[in-house]
């Protein structure tokens, strides 16, 4: 054997050697990842930039963009805060926006174009759309922040879920009609959207039901795509319904109220959350816009479920700093609780992120783990604190109703304070 | 009974709407066996550009419509001139992928201009109606009914006794033989574009009258027409208005009624409905309603 072979094969066993430790090294993370000094990272995960790059894939264009305009500005703001701030313990975050237009093949499809290079997902809209990429999530380890309270989200270890389930909202604006007001003999209906969404609120209303044993005249459901909603409605005048559940995005619930007065039926509406928007109000979705058609018989008749204080409400701790982030880094955004939502998905996503450095670990299980063992956050009072354990559920369980107010920004006053109803307590 | 009456009229109204939908189709493919995948981004340009004459412009109502049937008609007859007059001869599914591409440009345009949010319309109707025997009819949907039977006699009248009409049925029945007697088909296949627009303006207006609103998401009834096409026959303009009544009043009722009659069926039977229709219409008559089964040297 020569000396020229043999310092070949040197050279080549050498360079084995090193595959076999890097291949090592590699498979002692998740995802693919690696160590890089005290912390082990993953996808999306650059420590030599100091970088944790995410992507929000929500409806940018479409009727739902209504929702995930506004939500998308208050992450961004958010983010942009703690970025200018230094970051979260000196690592940027890097975002990327995909405009899925609420639906859900092309939501799966942009979540596996972003997949690979996000660390997580910051913010995927919707129930039908999570529901779509939830197996794909569940399977791949990937954090994933549901903009969507439908319950089934709140047991899956790799979702983040804020604010109250809309079966929980449902069953607790039940109790304020036949409970809290006395109204035992209310007839009340339900319109719900056909899909996982109303299936959830359908869930609470259902449950309500079988706790309370309200008078239950007519359920109605219809799909997204619908431009004509004269049938519900009949159905919900004929039945008599005095309330009205609508489990809807917002501009069919805003055709619903219409096409009701319309033909003379103004019940009291019940909006989930999801069914409101400043835009049904005024052209620009401010107090000085140009009103729309139905302005008037949404301020007389619509009351809408949710959890956060009324906008510019400043006993909430968290109010200040807030504002003060949308005056800076969002200055053109008009009062919008979809806003505040995002915002308030962002600082729980950047606890999360805080605690998985701690914890010297940025793979995919790392921030997994993170999320599970988060324990007690506030958000300041923008949102019922919530607390994360390895012992899933709901992190929240408590609803507020307000009515609409032409007079006050954002169009929605507190009428009802933060309450749990019975029926509230044993849903999950 | 007033049930019926409410129902009866709010599918009539939908369906007058499906026939201005499926008419834009039919014109475009009678004339080149295209379906035109932009008609429902060209109703949304539509009722945009309406809204924008009527609102931004401050144009009276009557002429902020005639002008985005301009626009609309130019937009369309550019396109054809422009764009597919190039590709003549062309593979069809070549041709269908390049109206794919323009409903991306115009939904595009319309979004980066407007933006994502409801915007008014500036119709004079609002949520005015009149309640003869206990059932409300909406002025805009009364307008709508009224229009749109305007229009379709507009057109009937044009394709039965103009010149224009005469080559654009001579077109459609053989392009070759048109070309040989001296018809301008490309001019005509230009007016099939142009038509479309005009229908697409008209249609996509009256969809985002009260108690609807006006957003990007509007296009997306195109794709609710399709039923009524096929049902009517693909290249049969009576047959669009036909199938376009037929499933809007399908689609209502079956909605009003089937929950109640018929719950074993679902709670969803009401998007499938126009489709059975569709299929046992097919079964019997192939090329739908009016459709003309094609005729072949073998």
């Amino acid at each position: 054997m020569g000396t020229a072979h043999r310092t070949r094969l040197a050279a080549i066993s050498a360079a084995g050697l090193l595959a076999a430790l890097a291949a090592c090294g590699s498979s002692s993370t998740s995802g693919g990842g690696a160590t890089s000094g005290a912390i082990k990272t993953g996808p999306g995960v650059d420590a030599s930039t100091k970088t944790i790059t995410t992507a929000i894939i929500t409806p940018l264009s479409g009727q739902v963009a209504i929702i995930g305009k506004p939500l998308t500005a208050g992450q961004e703001a958010y983010f942009q805060a703690v970025n200018a701030k230094g970051g979260v313990d000196g690592w940027k975050i890097n975002y990327v926006e995909k405009d899925d237009q609420y639906n859900p093949q092309t939501h799966v499809q942009l979540y596996n174009e972003v997949v690979g290079s996000s660390a997580f997902i910051a913010q995927s809209l919707g129930s039908p759309t999570t529901k779509a990429i939830e197996p794909l999530a569940d399977q791949a380890h990937v954090l994933t922040a549901a903009v969507a309270q439908s319950s089934s989200f709140t047991t899956d270890p790799v979702m983040i879920v804020i604010g109250t389930p809309y079966s929980i909202d449902v069953a607790n604006s039940l109790s304020y009609i036949v409970d809290k007001l006395g109204k035992r003999d209310a007839k009340i209906g339900i319109i719900y959207q056909n899909d996982e969404y109303g299936q959830d609120g359908l869930r609470g209303y259902t449950a309500a039901h079988d706790a309370s044993h309200f008078n239950d005249v007519a359920r109605a459901t219809y799909n997204v795509t619908d431009t004509d909603f004269t049938a519900q409605v009949v159905q919900m005048k004929n039945a008599g319904a005095q309330y009205v559940i609508v489990n809807a995005v917002p501009k069919p619930a805003a055709t619903i109220v219409g096409t009701g007065a319309a033909i003379g039926y103004f019940p009291q509406w019940v909006f989930l959350g999801p069914a409101w928007s400043e835009y049904l109000m005024t052209d620009n979705g401010t107090l000085t816009g140009k009103p729309t058609q139905v302005n008037q018989v949404l301020a007389k008749t619509v009351w809408v479920m949710g959890y956060q204080p009324d906008w510019g409400d400043t006993t909430a701790a968290g109010m200040t700093p807030f504002l003060a982030d949308q005056q800076k880094y969002s200055p053109a955004q008009a009062p919008d609780y979809y806003f505040m939502y995002g915002y308030t998905m962002a600082q729980v996503e950047v606890a999360i992120l805080k605690k998985a450095i701690e914890s010297g670990d940025l793979t995919r299980d790392g921030l997994l783990n993170a999320r599970k063992n988060l324990g007690h956050f506030s958000f300041g009072g923008l949102l019922p604190d919530l607390t994360y354990t390895p012992s899933l559920g709901p992190a929240d369980r408590q609803t507020l109703i307000k009515k609409v107010d032409v007079t006050v920004p954002a169009f929605l006053k507190t009428i009802q304070p933060l309450f749990e109803s019975n029926a509230a307590k044993t849903l999950k | 009974m007033t049930t019926f009456y409410q129902l009866l009229f709010s599918g009539f109204a939908l369906g007058c709407v499906y026939a201005l939908v499926a008419l834009g189709f039919t014109v475009i493919y009678r004339s080149s066996q295209v379906i035109n995948f932009a008609q429902g981004s060209l109703l949304a340009l539509g009722a945009y550009m309406v809204s924008w004459f009527a609102i931004d412009k401050s144009l009276p109502f009557g002429l902020a419509v005639l002008a985005a049937i301009g626009v609309c008609v130019l937009v369309g007859v550019v396109f054809q001139r422009l764009v597919l007059r190039w590709v003549a001869g062309q593979p069809v599914f070549v041709i269908v992928m390049i109206t794919i591409g323009l409903s991306i440009v115009i939904d595009a345009s319309v979004s980066a201009k407007f933006g994502a949010n409801p915007r008014l319309l500036g119709d004079p109707w609002s949520s005015s109606a009149v309640h003869p025997g206990g059932v409300t009819l909406i002025w805009a949907k009364i307008w709508t009914i009224v229009t749109v039977f305007g229009v379709l006699l507009g057109f009937f009248l044009f394709d039965r006794y103009s010149r224009y009409g005469l080559a654009m049925r001579a077109t459609a029945a053989d392009e070759e033989a048109a070309m040989a007697v001296g018809v301008p088909t490309r001019r005509v296949f230009a007016l099939a574009w142009g038509v479309a627009g005009a229908v697409a303006t008209v249609g996509g207006f009256f969809l985002a009258t009260f108690p609807n609103q006006l957003d990007p998401s509007i296009s997306a009834v195109a794709l609710l027409a399709f039923p009524a096409i096929i049902l009517g026959g693909l290249d049969s303009p009576a047959g669009a208005v036909v199938g376009g009544v037929t499933i809007g009043l399908v689609e209502e009722l079956t909605k009003g009624y089937q929950p109640a009659h018929a719950s074993w069926l679902g709670t969803n039977f009401y998007v499938i409905a126009p489709y059975v229709v569709m299929i046992l219409v097919l079964m019997v008559k192939p090329y739908g309603l009016f459709g003309r089964a094609p005729v072949e040297r073998i």
